[in-house]
């Protein structure tokens, strides 16, 4: 066979099917060479050589079936086991543990030894990692992907020989990003998931491979299911765009689901207070309130979710322009997608040539983050930023006004001051401004560094929003190359719910309400005639709520009265979420929701990636957003058409600019990217309500209060 | 037509001489002999296999090879009992109308089993007097031995 | 409904159903009479009633978990079910279990078919009338089944075998029981003939009744005490051997009349020939293990899984996913008390059946009743039935 020059013997045999076991071998991290499965027969080689660590070379011989081969393989298993505890009925890892699959396969069946094994206790490090000494088989990957995948290093080997162990970096503590990496690597059952301890076999469970329901990533997480409960999620397949790497919250943060004050049924305000209510019942006052304000003429006010899937998004605002026959929709904007979109098309590109994608981080020579802190809140792309740097020898430019970690991996870092991205871009784009920093010296250094670099890929927070989009794109043109620009927001489909319009001045595919050519293509489709102007936006709609210009606010997965304050205004406020939220708390109609992973649809990360969400469990009382808003509608007397998560999704691919999507990837569980084309500015300009959430590890806007795991691990 | 290795045995060979487009295949494995006969010879495969002292039929049974086809594998389970010599003859049946000649007329054994393979797997068996089901009740719906019918019934 | 031809009006026949739930029956079997009087005309015996699907639930169960199911298919004779199934799966992987084993299953096969004959005996007889013969005959059945639960802790479903070899090596009493039960039994079965075979009353009801032909009973497939008792000299013990049979030095009762009367007196002998077997089996059990050594099949002694880490994880590992049989197919017959048993066994290289068929003799020994009782009197229908000794279990399956 043939291979590439540099290829490890254990890799190029893997790609031709020819097995050699190993477990301290692991692609990507560091060569270990401890474990010594790997063995294998070189000719010329007078003894066994470790696969792993191995390259290969012309004419090289090699053999992996051999006796000694085999003999090698045997031992080593029995040194493995000598010390290796009977665990196997209480510990988690039986059944997808690979030193059992391994000694069925390769070990003998009987034990020499006849010693005392030696013994050390179990600890608990954190809420989610547990330490169990004596199963340790020391293959160090867990170290390593501590140290090298996810910079933390919180984990290293104490002691040594016989008596070697993995100790925690603080005090018998993990003191930690809590991600989970090294329970899912470990190959045993040595280090175990606090929550998952104890409570299934794997065979018993039902896989389930959705999207995380938290920060704007788009990670795959496989959620276990037994009965209707999830019961973990890891990423065993590692089919998703993030590989083999998931975070704290795609891992233990679905406990939201099982939450104690999780909304079961309806609430309807009776004599100042909410009761519960039928379906029917809430259905229907909401539904009566809705005609009579219809027929007043009263103006509505519809606010939509970051979580939600596009479906979800899409019918919403169907129901509200098409419906109700307004434009005052809006959610809470994370990031300025409309005004990127429309900068790179008026700069004379197709914007879907210059957004890039999660991956392309892994593989870009240069990349420029300005702001934003993607340890905390956008791990994947950290991962993916760290693992370039460390692997492909890409290279860092950071810019923030305070210190993050991923400047470890920087070739340089900016230090600004708050609020002066824009004046950096305007410097970097080669305009002189006024009031230039004193300290120009550093700004200097950087711009020459970064005008060395071709094909950078620009990463930003809502540092950069409105008019300062506009500058960084003329910057990103100033540079040889190709620019490419990834905007940073902060939930699972906050890049959805702009594009599918969930937005006062613009249609799905950011096309502006305005223009009476993009109106007849949605009305043809709807049979209606929409409000031609734009509408109010999420401040504006609070404030008319609560002096009573608007008839009803309509608010589904959405907090808005966390921020802002409602005066007890004469609106009817319908809130549909899982939870009595600050905003539920003051509706006159509350409908239970179900989550993100209790419905069918597709969202779209930050990056523009489209995925399927899967169903992984039902809902006893809950319902899906589409439903709710289809039930609604249908007793509003306003026909919406079908309202099943297929059928809406195929609507939204014959409509929305950018999501005519091939069915095949989407469906077979990859992600695909939209290419938005209009290009046209609709943000109407309202910067000032694109801000980001700043959430850390362990928080996650309402929805994370609701997980008793994260909360766990943040008062640890 | 027969492959190499069974040319040492008389059964095959001999048959295969006769007539070569009786027997479709074979093979001897684990030490039991099975010889694939063609579906448009099954009973002349049947008659000389009866007339060279097979006299008992221990069973006629099948394996679904859904959704492979022929989806049928019919198998005869053939026992000489004066040279206590078991032989096993397979012929594969379509799924879409599967149909056998009913071999009464070679083994008056051959009724109940024959039944048995109309109720479990829905094969016909033309020629045979009264083919009913003989397991289920009359009016079961569907053949559950069948790989496409599930293992807890359907209610 | 009945498809025997109604008789047109002015006819001398009446339908008479008998069954399912009929204490000659045997079991849950329907036989639609048409009768003439006394005389039979026609038979059609009506099956279906104890079918559970077995054959289809061994696809969903693994290689292994398939043996407990084999024990309900003809649920007289447990043990040589499970042998006959465990032959099968042993052939396809190409497995042989040690000396000991084989051994120990003849010495429990040929106790299971006393235990079979037993029950043939003691209802066969209360069918005609001798109430006492059943009386007699469970009494010591109820050994046999303590000595069942002594070693399997199941006096009836005992599903002892394993693939390779037995559950576990039998307690230590076990060979002292079966001593001193085989001490006994032969003057058991002495009693049992004082009481019947020269019985005039015992004669008159089974002498001439039930004649069928060797060609005929052949022609249905007729196997077992019934064909021996009509001249043919075939045992599979004998003429096919497993399991170590070829090893024993018996005799095989063979008789002519072919009648009821012959087959009592058949099986009456083979009680006598088996206990023969299992005096040898006593004398020469061999030493050593009771499974064959195949650690990625047999499961490691309970003490050395709670031991070894190695045991554990063999023990885990195939507990949970089992083992892979290799693909093919097999037709492993035995002799049971009841003829040639069985077991077609597919594989397609995983861990369950692919098809699992039981070859049940009582099946094809029921189709040939009708030609044994047309023509004679209903009387004679109480006493065919229970000389073919049938078990609707491995009937309808």
């Amino acid at each position: 066979m043939t291979a590439a020059p540099g290829t490890l013997l254990i890799e190029a045999a893997r790609r031709a099917g020819i097995e050699i076991p190993a477990f301290c071998y692991y692609p990507g991290l560091s060569l270990q060479a401890a474990c010594r499965m790997c063995l294998v027969e070189i000719e010329k080689a007078p003894k066994l050589q470790t696969a792993c660590t191995v390259p290969v070379s012309e004419g090289m011989v090699v053999r992996t079936n051999t006796p000694k081969v085999h003999d090698a393989r045997r031992s080593m298993l029995e040194f493995l086991l000598t010390n290796h505890p009977l665990d196997c009925p209480v510990c988690d890892k039986g059944g997808e543990c690979e030193l059992q699959d391994m000694v069925f396969r390769y070990g003998a069946s009987f034990s020499r030894f006849r010693e005392e094994k030696r013994h050390t206790d179990e600890e608990k490090w954190s809420p989610v990692v547990y330490y169990d000494g004596p199963r340790c088989i020391l293959c160090y990957r867990c170290v390593r992907v501590c140290n090298e995948g996810m910079d933390v290093s919180a984990l290293a080997i104490v002691n040594r020989g016989g008596r070697t162990l993995i100790g925690p970096n603080a005090g018998g503590h993990l003191d930690c990003e809590q991600c989970g990496m090294c329970i899912d690597i470990c190959p045993v059952g040595a280090l175990t998931s606090g929550s998952y301890r104890h409570q299934a076999r794997p065979w018993e469970l039902h896989y389930v491979p959705t999207i995380c329901t938290h920060c704007g990533d788009g990670c795959k997480t496989t959620l276990s299911v037994r009965n209707n409960r999830v019961l973990r999620g890891n990423n065993r397949d590692q089919s998703g765009i993030n590989g083999e790497f998931l975070c704290i919250k795609g891992r233990y943060a679905f406990d939201f689901l099982h939450h104690p004050e999780r909304l079961t049924q309806p609430l309807v305000r009776q004599e100042g207070k909410l009761v519960p209510a039928t379906w029917a019942q809430a259905l229907r006052a909401v539904a009566a309130r809705f005609r009579q304000l219809l027929e007043q003429g009263s103006a509505f006010g519809i606010i939509g979710s970051n979580h939600a899937g596009n479906e979800t998004a899409y019918l919403l605002q169907k129901f509200a322009r098409a419906g109700l026959r307004t434009n005052n929709i809006d959610h809470h904007r994370t990031a300025d997608y409309a005004a990127l979109i429309a900068a790179l098309a008026r700069s004379g590109v197709r914007p879907a040539d210059r957004l890039a994608g999660s991956r392309d981080l892994l593989t870009a020579r240069a990349v420029l983050l300005i702001g934003n802190n993607p340890t905390e809140q956008h791990p994947l792309l950290a991962w993916n930023m760290r693992t370039n740097v460390r692997l492909n020898k890409g290279r860092l430019y950071v810019v923030n006004h305070r210190a993050i970690k991923l400047e470890r991996q920087a070739t340089a870092t900016l230090r600004i001051e708050e609020g002066r991205a824009g004046a950096l871009l305007d410097f970097l784009a080669g305009q002189t401004t006024a009031g230039q920093p004193p300290a120009l010296q550093p700004w200097n250094e950087f711009r020459d560094r970064l005008r060395a670099e071709s094909d950078l890929l620009v990463v930003f927070g809502d540092e950069i929003k409105g008019d300062g989009i506009a500058r960084l794109v003329a910057f990103g043109n100033t540079l040889g190359g190709v620019t490419r620009y990834i905007a940073l927001g902060d939930y699972n489909n906050s890049r959805g719910a702009s594009d599918m319009g969930l937005l006062p001045g613009s249609l799905p595919g950011y096309a502006p309400v305005e223009d009476a050519v993009v109106r007849a293509r949605f009305e043809a489709e709807w049979n209606v005639t929409l409000p031609p102007g734009p509408g109010l936006a999420l401040d504006e709609m609070i404030a008319a709520a609560g002096d009573g210009r608007l008839g009803a606010l309509y608010v589904v997965g959405a907090n808005p009265l966390k921020r802002y304050n409602l005066n007890a205004g004469s609106s009817f406020l319908v809130v549909q979420d899982m939870f009595l939220t600050e905003t539920a708390r003051q509706a006159d109609v509350v409908l239970p929701a179900a989550a993100v992973y209790e419905v069918n649809g597709t969202v779209t990360n930050t990056c523009g990636e489209l995925q399927r969400i899967r169903q992984a469990l039902g809902t006893n009382g809950p319902r899906a957003d589409l439903e709710i808003i289809g039930l609604i509608a249908k007793e509003t007397g306003i026909s919406l058409g079908p309202v099943g998560s297929e059928e809406v999704f195929d609507e939204i691919r014959r409509l929305v600019n950018g999501y005519n999507v091939a069915m095949a990837g989407l469906a077979a569980g990859e992600a695909v990217p939209t290419a938005p084309a209009d290009g046209r500015d609709a943000s109407l300009g309202r910067p000032d309500l694109v801000h980001s959430s700043g959430d850390t590890l362990f928080t996650s806007g309402t929805l994370g209060q609701y997980s008793d795991m994260l909360e766990a691990v943040r008062r640890h | 037509m027969i492959p190499d290795e069974l040319r040492n045995f008389p059964e095959a060979s001999q048959l295969e001489e006769q007539d070569p487009s009786v027997l479709a295949g074979g093979q001897f494995d684990r030490g039991e002999l099975t010889l694939e006969v063609s579906r448009a010879k099954l009973e002349a495969a049947c008659r000389w296999f009866r007339g060279r002292g097979y006299n008992l039929l221990s069973s006629i049974t099948a394996t679904d090879l859904h959704p492979i086809e022929p989806r049928f594998r019919v198998v005869y389970h053939l026992y000489a009992i004066a040279e206590h010599k078991p032989l096993r003859l397979a012929v594969r049946v379509g799924g879409a109308d599967p149909r056998l000649e009913s071999m009464i007329p070679v083994w008056p054994a051959a009724n109940w089993y024959e039944r048995e393979l109309f109720d479990l797997f829905g094969i016909r068996f033309d020629g045979h007097p009264n083919l009913k089901r003989i397991m289920l009740p009359d009016d079961w719906e569907g053949h559950p031995l069948r790989k496409d019918y599930p293992t807890e019934g359907i209610r | 409904m009945a498809s025997v031809s109604t008789p047109p009006p002015g006819a001398k026949t009446m339908v008479l159903n008998m069954g399912p739930q009929h204490p000659s029956t045997h079991g849950v079997l329907r036989l639609v009479l048409e009768l003439d009087g006394e005389t039979v005309v026609r038979c059609e015996p009506h099956i279906g009633y104890l079918h559970t699907g077995i054959e289809k639930t061994a696809e969903a169960k693994g290689w292994w978990q398939a043996i407990t199911l084999t024990d309900r298919i003809d649920y007289l004779c447990p043990l040589t079910n499970n042998l006959c199934y465990v032959l099968a799966v042993e052939k396809l992987l190409g497995l042989e279990p040690p000396p000991r084993a084989q051994w120990l299953r003849v010495l429990l096969n040929e106790l299971t078919r006393l235990n079979s004959h037993l029950v043939w005996l003691g209802t066969h007889a209360m069918d005609l009338g001798a109430f006492t013969v059943l009386l007699y005959a469970f009494r010591e059945r109820e050994d046999i089944l303590n000595m069942f639960e002594t070693v399997s802790g199941q006096r009836m479903m005992t599903s002892y075998f394993r693939v390779g070899g037995l559950a576990l090596e039998p307690p230590l009493d076990f060979f002292g029981r079966v001593r001193k039960f085989i001490s006994y039994f032969p003057s058991k079965i002495d009693d049992y003939e004082a009481l019947l075979t020269k019985n005039r009353i015992w004669i008159g009801r089974t002498k001439g009744v039930g004649y069928i032909s060797a060609d005929d009973g052949i022609a249905l497939g007729l196997t077992g005490p019934c064909l021996r008792a009509v001249g043919v000299d075939w045992d599979l013990r004998k003429t096919n051997p497993y399991s170590s049979y070829d090893k024993f030095d018996f005799k095989v009762p063979v008789r002519t009349e072919g009648d009821v009367y012959a087959r009592y007196l058949v099986r009456m002998d083979e009680m006598r020939e088996s206990t023969k077997i299992i005096a040898q089996a006593l004398e020469g059990m061999p030493e050593g293990p009771v499974n064959a050594d195949a650690p990625h099949i047999v499961l490691p002694e309970r003490e050395r899984m709670k031991t070894e880490m190695e045991a554990l994880i063999y023990h885990f590992k195939i507990v949970t996913e089992g083992f892979r049989v290799p693909p093919g197919e097999v037709y492993q017959a035995v002799e049971s008390p009841r003829g040639q048993s069985a077991y077609y066994v597919v594989s397609d290289g995983t861990t369950h059946p692919f098809r699992m068929y039981v070859r049940a003799p009582s099946f094809a020994n029921l189709q040939a009743l009708p030609k044994m009782v047309e023509g004679r009197l209903i009387a004679d229908v109480v006493a065919v039935v229970g000389s073919i000794d049938i078990v609707l279990g491995e009937v309808d399956r």
